[in-house]
């Protein structure tokens, strides 16, 4: 604990370095919320590396940030919600990053990726049929297993609010997996299952 | 499948990925700590300022610069002389200006101008830079809507529109479409659909538009759409042209001097050169060098073995006899042409040149003056044998435009006769 207080005084002060540790820890963190949002991995992979340059440019908020990784996702969450914008603001610095080259990656990665892709689109196809703001409490709280307070701090919304959102999500989910193969996993969701 | 909504795909980037980015991410924080704007103060300042020189310009008399500035580029001197030269005399030529312009994908700069016109209308110039650098003028083309074709009533966005299709140095076909939008507030976007092709997402300026067209593709439509992305605006275009599936081979566009002559102190000329498939003729009769290409008729020589354009005939300022300064004309011959002869009504007989069956000829003001007026050309065989004559049809200068229909009389001095080797 002592070590993560650390951290957020050096990200406060300005520390690139100090940023550059936060990637490495969350940079996955992040990459999985952007690529369970789009189901496109070269598009996370830039949208992750906007998050952290937006992190940097509000660092100055930090002082009121208890959660760094609920706030890292409140940040993924306007990024993906704004992708285009936010693309196009950091165009220039995104430029002068290197690609992960997926090229490079063997014959099995390359399946495996296409693999994740493709089962993610058929989750969003699913998804799709609830309302944004209810998409993205599902997001935090069921697939990045944040706390209702920790969705509360991402989002900028009371907790009542979140509880309603996840709990509208369930129900909508629940119907529509009335006669869909989905049925089941509706169900987990509904229960609470894989919720913190 | 099963889609699991609960534990979807969780993908990681592979550890050495994230290393090498996280030293570019430091690398590009650092840049951007060096760089950093403190605050946005200034840029509000600016604004305030900007707004503020909007307001005071005309009192200072800065509204010109600053129309300039806010309208688009000055239009360069080349431009603005083709726009007074060209166009109605109601075109605001010293407010020509640069509308927007494109790199087509083979590397040709081409520029949209645009002037107004007293009378509330527009004319644009379309310009193709590096298609003829030999030439001073600029080459492309010239349009012009009236103040009642911009301004009629209309229920909903409009967009004009036209395609352009030049042929360059090479031989290829550029195909452009632009034109403008009315109502542009509400077209956020405009696109290019053409038949088997991707749309194609036309960048604005301003009003304006203009693009390349897709390649291989004839028959294309413009559909505007409005903020939340519904179509508010369609125009159909006519097809275009059929594409030659394989240009001929053409050489470099070469000025050829047909003729030339010092007429108060400069030198005149005129030239004939093919390009592609088409005939260019220019001539500079000491002032701007004027010049236009006409595609070349695929049924040439139907009507003998002599295709003539032509004569014409101008007269200088200040000359109100009945004599033309200079009088010209060009055409091309039929293969088995081997000599043309030019016969005027003086009788005088002369050789022309032919080059690539191509002639062209300029008569002198002091050969007319002195009754040499161009009258009948006879083509002859290698064998000397006259195979063919065109009748120069000739209005004598100062006669009333009601008698047009009657040119002079042609020369008869015995014309069958062999010309003089």
């Amino acid at each position: 604990m002592g070590a993560d207080r650390e951290l957020r005084r050096r990200l406060r002060t300005g520390d690139s370095e100090a940023f550059g540790l936060l990637f490495e820890q969350e940079a996955n963190t992040v990459y999985r919320y952007c690529f369970r949002r789009t189901a496109d991995s070269a598009l996370a992979e830039e949208l992750t590396s906007t998050v952290f340059l937006q992190a940097w440019r509000r660092r100055d908020k930090l002082a009121e940030v208890d959660n760094l990784i609920a706030w890292l996702l409140g940040i993924a969450t306007n990024v993906v919600r704004n992708q285009r914008r936010s693309l196009r603001r950091y165009r220039a610095a995104l430029a002068r990053l290197p690609r992960y080259d997926s090229s490079a990656d063997h014959a099995e990665d390359a399946n495996a990726r296409l693999d994740d892709e493709r089962a993610m689109r058929a989750v969003l196809a699913a998804v799709d049929r609830l309302p944004r703001r209810d998409q993205e409490v599902l997001a935090l709280c069921v697939w990045s297993e944040l706390s209702y307070e920790e969705a509360t701090r991402a989002l900028g919304v009371p907790v009542g609010t979140v509880r309603s959102r996840l709990a509208r999500a369930r129900r909508r989910l629940r119907e529509l997996a009335g006669a869909s193969e989905h049925e089941k996993v509706s169900e987990d969701i509904a229960t609470g299952e894989g919720t913190r | 499948m099963k889609t699991n909504l609960t534990r979807p795909p969780a993908p990681e980037l592979p550890r050495e990925a994230v290393l090498r980015r996280r030293a570019h991410l430091v690398e590009e924080l650092q840049r951007q700590q060096r760089t950093e704007r403190p605050s946005r103060r200034p840029f509000y300042v600016i604004v305030a300022a900007l707004v503020l020189l909007g307001i005071a310009a005309p009192a200072l008399g800065l509204d010109d610069r600053l129309r300039r500035f806010v309208a688009g580029e000055p239009a360069p001197a080349p431009v603005k002389d083709v726009f007074g030269r060209q166009l109605p005399r109601s075109v605001i030529v010293e407010r020509a200006h640069g509308v927007m312009s494109i790199t087509t994908a083979r590397g040709e700069r081409v520029l949209l101008w645009a002037a107004p016109t007293r009378l509330g209308g527009r004319c644009t110039f379309l310009q193709i830079q590096g298609n003829q650098p030999s030439s001073p003028d600029p080459n492309g083309s010239l349009a012009c809507e009236t103040r009642e074709g911009l301004a009629q009533p209309r229920t909903g966005p409009f967009i004009s529109a036209t395609w352009e299709e030049v042929r360059l140095r090479d031989g290829t076909l550029l195909r452009l479409v632009f034109g403008s939008l009315s109502q542009r507030s509400r077209i956020r976007a405009l696109e290019l659909r053409t038949q088997g092709r991707p749309p194609l997402v036309l960048r604005l300026a301003r009003d304006f538009f203009l693009a390349e067209w897709p390649a291989h593709t004839r028959v294309g439509t413009l559909i505007g759409r409005d903020v939340r992305g519904r179509v508010v605006a369609r125009r159909q275009l006519a097809p275009l042209l059929e594409q030659t599936a394989t240009p001929p081979a053409v050489p470099a566009l070469g000025r050829v001097i047909r003729a030339r002559a010092l007429y108060g102190g400069h030198e005149w000329y005129m030239f004939t050169a093919t390009q592609g498939e088409e005939l260019c003729v220019g001539a500079n009769l000491g002032g701007p060098e004027e010049k236009g290409c006409n595609a070349r008729r695929p049924e040439r020589f139907t009507e003998g073995p002599i295709e003539l354009y032509g004569p014409g005939a101008s007269q200088d300022p200040g000359n109100t006899s009945g004599a033309w300064d200079r009088v010209w004309f060009y055409g091309f011959v039929a293969p088995a042409v081997a000599r043309l002869v030019l016969l005027s009504s003086d009788c005088s007989r002369e050789v022309l040149p032919i080059q690539g069956h191509a002639f062209l000829h300029l008569a002198r003001g002091e050969r007319l003056r002195a009754g040499a007026v161009p009258s009948l050309l006879i083509a002859y065989s290698v064998s000397g044998k006259e195979i063919g004559r065109a009748r120069l049809q000739l209005i004598p200068a100062g006669r009333p435009e009601s008698e047009y229909s009657r040119p002079l009389p042609p020369a008869s001095c015995g014309a069958s006769k062999q010309p003089a080797r």
